[in-house]
């Protein structure tokens, strides 16, 4: 508090100091022009009176005037060059007027500048001449020379400067004094050199607002500052002065009246200013004493929260670092140098920096640039490599210091060390991963050795049916079907144990094409008849034939609809009804296939969690059938991964009804995906690229071109460019061994990916075997109208339209070529 | 069924198994050899010339895919049809097999119809 209250008092000296430049400027002009008008107007008053002030000279009136004009223009801050210059013009013009008066005194000298003004009534009483004094003269040019000098930084000027100002002051206070005791010692001596009172009290306050107008240097600083001393100084110094000058003129007029004696009077005056002295530095002792004692206090208080700080940091269990706006390390706490390795030696200056491992230190350095430009908080995982070849990964976070004027210091970076912890999340993940592993592989081994007994039990009971091992009675032949219906169901559920642990971890596949989803419906209900009619149910279809077209892997579908229709048949009483129906929502873009049966339902809050991995419900009427509880989650998740959805409804007492649902197939969303908003339509290439695999003479279609097709698509997958390019899948439009390729690329561009594709496929072992050539036909798409809006599905839907036009067109073509 | 019978080598290692499709397919008119290892394998397909070749992918002594290596590295042996019969996953291993110039890939356990419909087709073809 004390040191705030000091600071704001130094604050307040230098205000005060800032103004008596302007002050003194002011009276100085006022007193240089009046003097000027009293000269011009024959107004005595006005010029000064000779025996009582002195007569100012017009020419020093003019020095003054333009000294104080100077003044006024090099005080002012912010300083103005323009202004500068103009202030320091007149200050050589008045530093001319002084220096020529002065070169006067040379004998031969002509020119008495002097007398330029109103030389005729110049000399205005026989007491004097009205010539400018040398003291004046004198005063004037050293202030000029400082005036000249105001803005020399350098110690050596500031002491040519101050001292010019202290010459300016002694001449003036000299004459101040003298005026006061009218120490004049002779009428002669004025013309020799007696400054006017107000001449020199002018020139004293130019001389000390000239020592004020740079408060931050030399004595100005010392007069000005905010320490002890210069507060002593400021206190002490006009009260000793005043106190003299007192004490002088008191002393005077006891002598001339003659009531001491010299001894008694000089007795006294001795006395009385030991006495007056003595009490302003007793004063001022007991207040220094006090200052000092509260500085001292303050300080101590500042040390100890400054050691407060300092065993905070010490005891933080982050690493803390901090560094100063050109990033030199100023403070790094134990915990930062234990876990970089570096000590305060190797840290300081930028040397912290090679703390950072080598590899993360560019990237870095873009994250911190990146923060410190918009002023955001860094933060960011970071590699430290220690000098012992140790490496450590901590987090790193760093705020700006701002000082108490909101300017940036420099940063405070804390570094948390999370090495162990990522240690042991990496071997949690690896535990977790080779638990996976483990249990993948059990379920693959348990599958199959479940195989080989569920083999020999299929086969004996088989040949045994068959009548292979001696005839058998009806009833024999339906226990048998009972053994073999249950084997069935076995080989079932090992499938489905395989298909969960692919689905676990990932790897369940699905290949999307477009397929007619009615069709495959009533497929599937074809070949569940026998099961539903065995179980005694209704099962019905319900299949319109002008389906869209979905877009999913069919085979999955079958075994979706498949798995939904077991779970109707399980759950649907003897004699009930389960009935499958395709259908579509246009507006939603998907097309869908609904299984109901008539049985129980499902009770609301098991709706969502019947698709959960190992749910098992608790309703069901064959408890001993509960299934492995993975039969639904399989089906969610090939759904999923079809882009597609699977849910149930159950409306009380009206059974349940699972529906599935997958996309509309649309190259318009296929295409979707890779097509970025663009900024103009120059931004928008895109080619189409036909694929086409040949074989010799029109020879028929083996099993070997048909892998041959696989191992191009599989090619072709790796040959285009994940996010720009799409594969689109066999629309059926045109025959055998053709591909298209949607590709958003320029003419040149697509030429490059049809090189590389023809490369990739004439270099194929498989295609070569099989006695295929392939060739690649490169088509360009065109941009989208510019005013039609460059929304990416628009677009999409544009260029969709594009290709299958493109499709169309060689599906033609083919058929008139077969025609012919 | 056509005269003279056609021979049938099966790898099997489970005995079990093994007699249950020997007996099926005996019944179905072929003459079949058995062979429980790699080692027999080669001997009964050099002494029996089998028309067609049902192994078994899990074998003592050798994995089914090294035995598919040695016979299409003799050349008398070479153009026997292999018809490969496992309980193995198939996503796993049918594309190996095929690759490996298995004529099909069939999961135990097999269809009765199936089976005697993938013979047909292998022999037909070969």
């Amino acid at each position: 508090m004390t040191s705030s209250v000091a600071s704001a008092a130094a604050r307040s000296a230098r205000g005060e100091a800032a103004r008596v430049p302007a002050l003194a400027a002011t009276l100085a002009f006022a007193v240089g022009v009046v003097v000027l008008l009293g000269w011009t107007l024959h107004l005595d008053v006005l010029r000064g009176v000779a025996g009582v002030t002195g007569v100012m000279n017009p020419m020093t009136a003019a020095a003054i005037a333009l000294c104080a004009g100077a003044l006024a223009c090099l005080g002012t801050t912010p300083r103005r060059p323009r202004l500068a210059r103009f202030g320091l013009a007149l200050a050589a013009l008045a530093g001319a007027i002084a220096a020529l008066r002065l070169a006067g005194a040379i004998p031969g000298f002509p020119f008495d500048v002097d007398r330029l003004l109103f030389p005729a009534t110049l000399r205005i009483s026989p007491a004097t001449d009205g010539r400018m004094a040398w003291t004046t003269a004198a005063a004037i040019t050293a202030l000029a020379g400082a005036l000249l000098l105001i803005d020399g930084r350098a110690k050596g000027q500031v002491i040519v400067r101050e001292s010019l100002l202290g010459a300016v002051l002694a001449l003036g206070l000299e004459a101040v004094v003298r005026h006061t005791y009218a120490f004049i010692p002779s009428p002669e001596a004025l013309h020799a050199g007696t400054m006017a009172l107000h001449t020199a009290i002018a020139l004293v306050a130019l001389g000390f607002a000239t020592l004020l107008a740079r408060p931050d240097q030399g004595v100005a600083r010392l007069l000005t500052g905010h320490e002890p001393g210069s507060v002593l100084l400021r206190r002490t110094l006009p009260a000793l002065a005043a106190l003299n000058v007192v004490l002088g003129w008191m002393r005077l007029n006891v002598e001339r009246a003659g009531t001491l004696s010299a001894e008694a009077s000089i007795a006294l005056m001795v006395f009385v200013s030991l006495l007056l002295i003595g009490t302003v530095l007793f004063v001022h002792a007991v207040a220094m004493n006090r200052a000092d004692a509260a500085s001292r206090g303050a300080m101590q208080r500042l040390g100890e929260s400054e050691d407060r700080f300092r065993h905070l940091f010490e005891a933080a269990p982050v690493g803390i670092l901090i560094v100063d706006t050109h990033g030199r390390c100023r403070y790094a706490n134990s915990r930062w140098q234990e876990i970089t390795g570096f000590t305060p030696a190797t840290a300081e200056g930028h040397g912290w920096m090679r703390a950072i491992h080598p590899e993360d230190r560019k990237h870095i350095g873009e994250l911190w640039k990146q923060a410190s430009s918009s002023g955001e908080e860094f933060s960011s995982e970071l590699r430290f490599r220690r000098p012992d070849g140790g490496e450590r990964v901590v987090i790193a976070r760093a705020i700006a210091m701002r000082d108490s004027e909101g300017g940036l210091s420099g940063y405070v970076n804390t570094n948390e060390d999370v090495t162990d912890w990522k240690k042991i999340q990496q071997e949690l993940a690896d535990a977790r991963g080779r638990e996976l592993e483990m249990k993948d592989q059990l379920l693959s081994n348990v599958s199959h050795e479940l195989r080989s007994p569920l083999t020999a039990i299929y086969e004996f009971t088989a040949l045994l049916k068959d009548g292979l091992a001696g005839p058998i009675n009806d009833q024999q032949l339906e226990f048998l079907g009972i053994v073999l219906r249950n084997t069935e169901q076995l080989r079932g559920l090992i499938d489905d144990l395989l298909e969960v642990s692919r689905a676990r971890t990932g790897k369940l596949s699905v290949s999307c094409a477009p397929f007619d989803l009615s069709v495959l419906a009533r497929e599937v209900v074809e070949a569940m008849q026998p099961r539903a009619a065995k179980r005694g149910l209704s099962l019905r279809v319900d299949a319109p034939a002008d389906l869209p077209v979905a877009f999913g892997d069919a085979r999955r579908m079958r075994q979706v609809i498949g798995n939904l229709l077991d779970n109707a048949f399980k759950f649907t009483p003897e004699g009930g009804d389960v009935h499958v129906r395709a259908w579509t929502d246009r507006t939603a873009g998907i097309a869908g296939v609904s299984v109901s049966d008539s049985g129980p339902g499902i009770p609301p809050d098991e709706r969502e969690r019947v698709f959960e991995y190992l749910y098992q419900t608790n309703h069901d009427r064959e408890a001993s059938r509960k299934g492995l509880g993975i039969g639904l989650f399989l089906c969610r998740e090939l759904m999923s991964r079809q882009k597609g959805r699977i849910w149930v409804e159950s409306p009380p007492e009206r059974g349940a009804t699972f529906s599935v649902a997958l996309p509309e197939f649309s190259i318009a969303a296929l295409i979707a995906p890779v097509i970025e908003k663009p900024r103009s339509p120059d931004d928008l290439p895109a080619a189409l690229l036909h694929v086409r695999l040949r074989g010799g003479a029109s020879r028929p279609l083996t099993r070997g071109d048909r892998e041959a097709l696989e191992v191009a698509r599989d090619l072709l997958e790796r040959c285009s460019r994940p996010g720009r390019d799409v594969l689109l899948p066999d629309l059926g439009h045109d025959g055998f061994g053709s591909f298209w390729l949607f590709a958003r690329a320029n003419a040149p561009e697509a030429r490059v990916l049809a090189e590389r594709i023809e490369k990739l496929l004439a270099g194929s072992k498989t295609l070569i075997e099989c006695g295929l050539s392939s060739s690649v036909s490169v088509q360009s798409l065109d941009p989208p109208a510019w005013n039609r809006g460059l929304e990416p599905d628009t677009i999409a839907t544009e260029w969709a339209g594009q290709v299958l036009a493109q499709l169309e067109a060689r599906a033609n073509r083919d058929e008139e070529r077969n025609a012919a | 069924m056509t005269t003279p019978r056609q021979t049938l080598l099966i790898i099997e290692d489970d005995p079990d198994v093994l007699k249950g499709i020997s007996l099926r397919l005996q019944a179905s008119g072929y003459a079949v050899v058995a062979a429980r290892d790699a080692t027999q394998a080669l001997s009964a397909a050099r002494n029996a010339k089998p028309a067609l070749i049902l192994l078994d992918l899990g074998l003592p002594g050798g994995d089914g895919f090294l035995v598919m290596d040695r016979f299409k590295s003799i050349a008398q042996l070479a153009l026997i049809p292999i018809l490969v019969i496992s309980g193995r996953d198939p996503a796993l291993n049918r594309d190996k097999a095929l690759q490996k110039g298995a004529v099909a890939f069939l999961q135990k356990p097999v269809d009765t119809q199936v089976l005697l419909a993938a013979i047909e087709a292998a022999l037909g073809g070969a």
